[in-house]
């Protein structure tokens, strides 16, 4: 089992505030890993650093072993290309109807002729649940149907690594539960690597295979579920508690 | 002490926001010579810039030229020199008002639009999933509608002034200050071809401005709607500044 992306030693400051103080994390290949955490603690900032959204004050970010922290964009498009990234708020583009919507990272990156194009965008968009919402604009989705179209957009090049920025906050218990069925159900189907941010405890324990709990700005834990729940440290357990009371202090 | 701190921070900053925009502008023209060439974007905006803003300019062209006409109409009779109303109004319009005036219009109407869109998109991460989709958001976005209000400009000038040349002409004429003969034959002799094209030319100048500030000030959009907002009513205010500065350093190089 070997990691397809690592991150050494990263920090990241915004002004006088240190959010990552100098993190270690493998995402190992294959596999479903979570990152948990309170609200601000550097969840996002993690994901927008491997992204390449943001770029670490220190430490370096590695695709295998190709570093892709601090590379132009030029450079970085390639590595881009293997990953399909679901935003919090789905970020479909407003202007474009779902189909062409889903269609766009199609018609960038590949030489496909439109009936092949038709094909994968109608495959996907059955996945996913949203057949027959071709032509609607994401302004005439409900939020649960957003989520599934840009869940479906990501998935259509078929990445490597499917990453998914908090996928059931803002949604109901059941749509949230579907969401998260349909992230496994995938995840079984191409087998890619998945990195997910939540802060949904128990959804986090279902779905994942390792878990990383960011706390103070480093990695307070890296484990498997199981570990999770028998971890001495004192800020994980009140967290997967969610008691109000203890170490960690909100307000 | 505090106030000389103060003073630095505000410095600082500006000089950051000043960097800021060289470096994007750099980016910018960069993008203009590197492919994929975005034509069928650069087609949308072309229509949007250009031919959807046609009415407003004509509109404004024709009343400007009426105007005008009628004002120095009144100024040329103390001399009497109502002769001159028809070359002393293109001349106004070639060489100063066509090109500001329809630089203004260009920047209430689609530099604001600009700044909107991206500003709206910005704030629901739509271009953060342009890049991690592997496409150049300055390439997508910002180039060809820099590129379409540098076409476009030149040719909405071209129509204001034409427009208000029509509108002076039957003002100065219906009102008896001079003949139709007259008012062509003195703008013909008086009004050479490098004021036409020293006032389109400024106009190029003027949509590259126009488009980067308002991409720009759209491009780094913070704090959702009334980010959105703040950033449209930025982006009119610096372009019509930089409009009339630019202007006024530009006039005697190119005349």
């Amino acid at each position: 089992m070997r990691p397809i992306i690592k991150l050494r030693g990263v920090v990241k400051k915004f002004g006088n505030l240190t959010v990552l103080k100098g993190i270690d994390l493998d995402i190992y290949e294959g596999k479903i890993t979570t990152i948990m955490g309170l609200s601000g603690s550097g969840k996002s900032v993690t994901m927008k650093l491997i992204l390449g959204l943001l770029e670490p004050d220190e430490g370096e970010i590695y695709y295998y072993d190709r570093k892709i922290s601090r590379i132009p964009f030029s450079e970085r498009k390639e590595i881009l290309k293997k990953f399909g990234v679901v935003f919090q708020n789905s970020a479909l583009f407003d202007s474009l109807t779902l189909f062409e919507n889903v269609a766009f990272p199609l018609r960038e990156h590949y030489n496909l002729t439109e009936e092949e194009i038709e094909r994968r965008v109608t495959h996907v968009l059955e996945l996913v649940g949203l057949k027959g919402a071709e032509e609607k604009y994401p302004s005439e989705l409900s939020g649960g149907m957003r989520k599934r179209g840009g869940l479906a957009r990501a998935l259509v090049t078929e990445p490597e690594v499917m990453l998914y920025d908090e996928p059931t906050t803002g949604l109901d218990p059941v749509t949230g539960r579907v969401i998260e069925d349909l992230i496994v159900d995938l995840y079984m189907k191409y087998g890619h690597t998945a990195l997910t941010i939540n802060h949904d405890v128990q959804s986090t324990m279902r779905m994942s295979d390792y878990i990383a709990f960011l706390y103070d700005g480093r990695i307070e834990f890296f484990g498997t579920p199981e570990e999770a729940f028998k971890s001495k440290s004192i800020y994980l357990k009140q967290f997967l508690e969610g008691r109000a009371e203890g170490p960690i202090k909100v307000v | 002490m505090e106030l000389i701190e103060k003073i630095g921070f505000y410095f600082y900053d500006l000089m950051s926001i000043v960097g800021e925009f060289v470096i994007f502008q750099w980016e910018t023209v960069k993008a203009f010579f590197r492919p994929p060439f975005r034509w069928r974007e650069l087609l949308f905006q072309l229509e949007f810039i250009g031919v959807k803003s046609w009415g407003i300019v004509s509109l404004t062209g024709l009343f400007a030229g009426m105007v005008i006409a009628l004002e120095t109409s009144y100024a040329l009779s103390l001399f009497s020199a109502e002769y001159l109303i028809g070359p002393t109004t293109m001349l106004a319009l070639f060489r100063e008002l066509g090109p500001v005036l329809t630089a203004l219009m260009i920047t209430g109407r689609a530099g604001s639009a600009m700044a909107t869109e991206l500003g709206s998109m910005k704030v629901t991460e739509q271009i953060d999933a342009l890049y991690v989709m592997a496409v150049d958001p300055i390439q997508y976005l910002v180039v060809p509608r820099i590129l379409a209000t540098i076409i476009m400009m030149p040719l909405l000038t071209f129509l204001f002034v034409f427009l208000g040349g029509v509108g002076a002409f039957f003002v100065s004429t219906y009102s008896g200050a001079v003949t139709p003969h007259t008012f062509f034959s003195q703008i013909i002799t008086k009004v050479h071809n490098h004021d036409l094209y020293g006032g389109l030319l400024k106009t190029m100048f003027f949509g590259f401005i126009i488009a980067t500030i308002s991409t720009y000030t759209g491009m780094k959009t913070r704090g959702g709607a009334r980010g959105v907002g703040k950033s449209s009513t930025t982006a009119v205010v610096l372009s019509s500044i930089a409009v009339m500065v630019v202007d006024y350093i530009l006039t005697p190089f190119i005349f």
